[in-house]
């Protein structure tokens, strides 16, 4: 059931504090009131701290010149900088590591022309066999069965 | 935050072209801008959108505020039409539940002094009242006197509408807002 209806005018429209606090209904009326309104303008200021803090700080006077918001730039560099993580992971991991990579990625100069060279592809397999420098180690493409055909 | 003077003294060197007065007029702002833009659009993405844009006008046309109104009532006057831009440009206004229900699963803000859950809960419910169901006169007048605590007179100067008006628009909100405040304090208790 909505009470709104049964509160006097003063109390719904009025200034608060002309609103006589006699009464102890209408004084506690009052201060939820006030309470409430305290509460909403600390949680929109936080809210509006929170937006504020998202925009590019002007530089020497004038606002960035990229008129899109931050989060547009970080959706756009965030892969490549996750990339580019990665990729100093495992250049920073150690000995171990960069030979692993060196085992499936060989060095440049050998790598296509033993690919396209030897590549293992018939028309009626569904997948093609791609020989690497290192005798041990072949990358198997599978294909899409319908393709294949 | 900044005297009314001091704004002014800042945009007034901003716009003799001094860079260091016009970062300082925008870092003065920033904050109202936003608290204007979130009351206006009711959404925080879009008040971040706006206020950006409001920034860029501000500073591109500094040199063209002729000192006639307050420098907060002009750059209010970007603030609105920015947000009536941004919202026609989006056609917002068929998607005020889905910006109401993102505002319910927004991070709830880090106070200073913080609410129990089931003030929060509370606040945050009046909060999507006010910006969902008041229309955009009454919410900006609501929250310039009742929220920020400007004076009536301040903040018909402020929107440059006339008092009586203003007057109008405050009593409809409160009506709505604070039977919203008394109907919901009974079911918590009070």
């Amino acid at each position: 059931m909505d009470h709104r209806d049964d509160w006097p005018e003063r109390i719904l429209e009025g200034d608060l504090d002309e609103i006589s606090g006699a009464d102890p209904e209408e004084r506690r009326s009052t201060e939820r009131i006030a309470r409430d309104a305290r509460n909403m303008n600390a949680v929109l200021s936080a809210m509006a701290e929170q937006v504020s803090g998202r925009l590019p700080t002007p530089i020497h006077g004038q606002a960035a010149p990229d008129s899109r918001r931050p989060g547009w730039r970080w959706r756009t560099v965030a892969p490549f900088a996750a990339a580019a993580a990665v990729a100093a992971l495992i250049l920073v991991r150690g000995e171990e590591t960069v030979e692993e990579v060196a085992t499936l990625i060989p060095p440049p100069e050998s790598r296509l022309p033993s690919m396209v060279s030897e590549m293992d592809v018939e028309a009626d397999r569904p997948f093609a066999v791609f020989p690497t420098g290192d005798p041990d180690i072949a990358v198997v493409w599978l294909l899409n069965p319908k393709e294949s055909y | 935050m900044l005297s009314d003077q001091d704004i002014l003294d800042l945009a007034e060197r901003a716009r003799k072209g001094e860079r260091e007065a016009l970062g300082g007029l925008a870092g003065a702002l920033r904050p109202l801008i936003c608290r204007w833009a979130l009351v206006i659009t009711g959404d925080p993405h879009d008040a971040e959108d706006v206020a950006q844009r409001v920034l860029m006008k501000m500073l591109e046309s500094i040199e063209g505020f002729d000192g006639r109104s307050k420098v907060t009532s002009w750059v209010y006057r970007i603030t609105r039409n920015a947000s009536l831009d941004h919202r026609r440009s989006r056609r917002r206004d068929r998607r005020l539940a889905e910006k109401a229900e993102r505002l319910a699963r927004a991070e709830t803000p880090r106070l200073d002094d913080p609410l129990d859950d089931i003030e929060m809960r509370r606040t945050m419910r009046l909060i999507r009242t006010l910006l969902r169901e008041l229309p955009m006169r009454q919410r900006e007048v609501f929250d310039l006197v009742d929220l920020q605590g400007l004076t009536p007179r301040e903040a018909a100067e402020l929107l440059e509408m006339n008092p009586t008006t203003l007057r109008v628009h405050l009593l409809r909100a409160r009506r709505r807002m604070r039977g919203e405040m008394l109907a919901r304090g009974r079911g918590y208790g009070d």
